[in-house]
């Protein structure tokens, strides 16, 4: 290859908006392993793609974080200038005009909700400010009054979403959605699909805990480890992933103590306090927003249920670990490569 | 030159001691934050007794370092783009290791984390981790001796980023004032 071809080779893939592969036809180049991490949502994402040349690669990887950054700003409920704020803003008011993506993720919500039940809830946000997490106030109790009031504001029902006009509404004033348990699964698949639409075959983007695979990584599928959070230095096992997606709710994380009572931060949406049934729950879904969805609502919902949900799904696949310590699987549990239970 | 280059090593966080994730390394990051085909020079800065409270004030931390190594990313012609700074900053649980890339005109260009520290501890990357695989799945060789690519478990929340970036665009200011200063 001459150095000029593998120049117009880069050129066109820089400037055409589908561009040929990375490890594009005609070019051999040997492959490469880029690892890439940046702060992103309050947690850090990282990027694992496959491919070569390495500064194409490189190049690829930026896009994908600038995907990840733009969706982020979107979904943000923090940002004040965020559609999801813009939505909060005139709950009980009027509908809002969103991007399409916005309304794909609040359709995708919904689904989740009316499967677990409401266990999973986007507009349990109307809770969120009654309880601190990871703040630097010291940590208190909410009022149980203003617990069951805000707790009215609860319902994923009254979430009105109108595609042919791509507007979202909260029906009444005081709720306030809340994407924490779903955007980040839906943004890990985001950047994984904007690689593989660039060419780039091979990618793991991992947020934090919600991981989407595209590709594999060499001569093997991407493998991931699933922490055990009885113990979260050791792992309870791990599984390959095919173009699919991975998430993980747990309890261990982000919590606080008081009269030595631990309050984690999955609230049950139906009562408004820390969901008490599970420890842990790691979900593989084909779409990264179920996986996240799930995993929450899953978690919420405990063991019984958990495996009533997801029964005859065999697209879905589920390890819980419920309060009691115990391991229980469902949905096509076969594919877990557990360790024996300590 | 030298003399540089010793005091950034000895600044720079013990980056990995063998567990740690490394992201980026440092000659990487110009160009991982401001784009391909960037130089670089690596430089220190020294503050003064008085930027030195200008920086705590501003990071709403006592800074107490005031020694700041950097890196002034210029083109391909020289031109300077701007600088990255390599800050380790400690969170909640371990420190990361952050490179916040501002620009000459005190915006910031990009962030990246360079080495993070898993906080409950890194075995789970190590090969006495994978042994826990071989010891008691020893009949499953479709798992042992494999790599782990990613961990899934609850979120780990990092609001380090915000005080890395802070930071760094308070020592920016302060380059910024001393270029000011030199110009006619």
């Amino acid at each position: 290859v001459t150095p000029g071809v593998g120049l117009t080779l880069l050129a066109i893939a820089a400037l055409a908006p589908a561009p040929e592969p990375v490890r594009a036809g005609g070019a051999p180049c040997s492959e490469v392993v880029l690892e890439r991490a940046r702060p992103m949502m309050a947690t850090i994402v990282t990027v694992t793609a496959r491919g070569c040349p390495a500064e194409l690669l490189e190049e690829r990887i930026r896009e994908a974080f600038a995907e990840m950054e733009r969706l982020a700003g979107l979904l943000s409920e923090w940002s004040p200038e965020s559609a999801v704020s813009l939505v909060n803003r005139n709950a009980g008011l009027k509908p809002v005009r969103v991007p399409g993506e916005v309304l794909e993720l609040l359709d995708g919500a919904a689904q989740v909700s009316l499967r677990t039940s409401g266990s999973f809830d986007v507009t349990w946000a109307a809770l969120a400010d009654l309880w601190r997490f990871g703040g630097t106030g010291a940590p208190r109790l909410p009022p149980p009054d203003e617990v069951k009031r805000r707790r009215a504001l609860v319902a994923f029902r009254d979430v009105v979403l109108d595609p042919p006009a791509s507007t979202a509404f909260l029906r009444r004033p005081g709720m306030r959605l809340g994407l924490g348990g779903i955007a980040k699964g839906y943004i890990a698949e985001a950047g994984a699909t904007l690689l593989v639409s660039r060419g780039v075959r091979d990618v793991l983007v991992a947020a934090s805990g919600d991981i989407s695979a595209r590709g594999r990584n060499g001569d093997r599928p991407w493998v991931v480890a699933i922490r055990d959070p009885r113990e979260p230095s050791r792992a309870l096992g791990t599984v390959e992933l095919h173009d699919e997606s991975i998430s993980t709710s747990g309890d261990y994380e982000q919590f606080f103590v008081i009269d030595g009572r631990r309050y984690h931060h999955i609230l049950d949406p139906r009562t408004g306090y820390p969901a008490t049934a599970s420890v842990g729950v790691t979900v593989i879904a084909p779409r990264g927003a179920d996986a996240d969805a799930l995993a929450t609502g899953l978690f919420v919902l405990g063991p019984e249920r958990a495996a009533t949900v997801v029964r005859d799904d065999p697209d879905v696949s589920v390890v819980l670990v419920g309060r009691d310590g115990q391991v229980h699987v469902a949905g096509a549990s076969h594919r877990f490569q557990l360790l024996a239970s300590p | 030159v030298k003399l540089a280059a010793a005091l950034l090593a000895a600044t720079l966080p013990a980056a990995a001691a063998r567990a740690d994730q490394v992201f980026l390394r440092e000659p990487d990051a110009p160009r991982a934050l401001f784009g391909d085909g960037v130089r670089f020079e690596r430089s220190t800065l020294e503050l003064s007794a008085a930027e030195l409270d200008d920086l705590s004030r501003r990071v709403g931390r006592k800074v107490e370092v005031r020694q700041v190594p950097f890196l002034a990313v210029s083109s391909g012609s020289g031109e300077l783009l701007g600088w990255v700074f390599v800050l380790d900053v400690v969170g909640q649980s371990l420190p990361i290791t952050f490179a916040v890339g501002v620009k000459v005109d005190g915006r910031v260009q990009d962030v990246q984390v360079m080495v993070y520290r898993e906080p409950h501890g890194s075995e789970i990357r190590e090969r006495r981790f994978r042994a826990q695989f071989a010891g008691k799945n020893g009949d499953q060789p479709l798992v042992v001796g494999k790599d782990i690519d990613a961990i899934t478990g609850a979120t780990i929340s990092s609001h380090s980023a915000a005080y890395a970036v802070r930071k760094g665009l308070a020592l920016a200011e302060i380059l910024r004032r001393r270029v000011d200063r030199k110009s006619p």
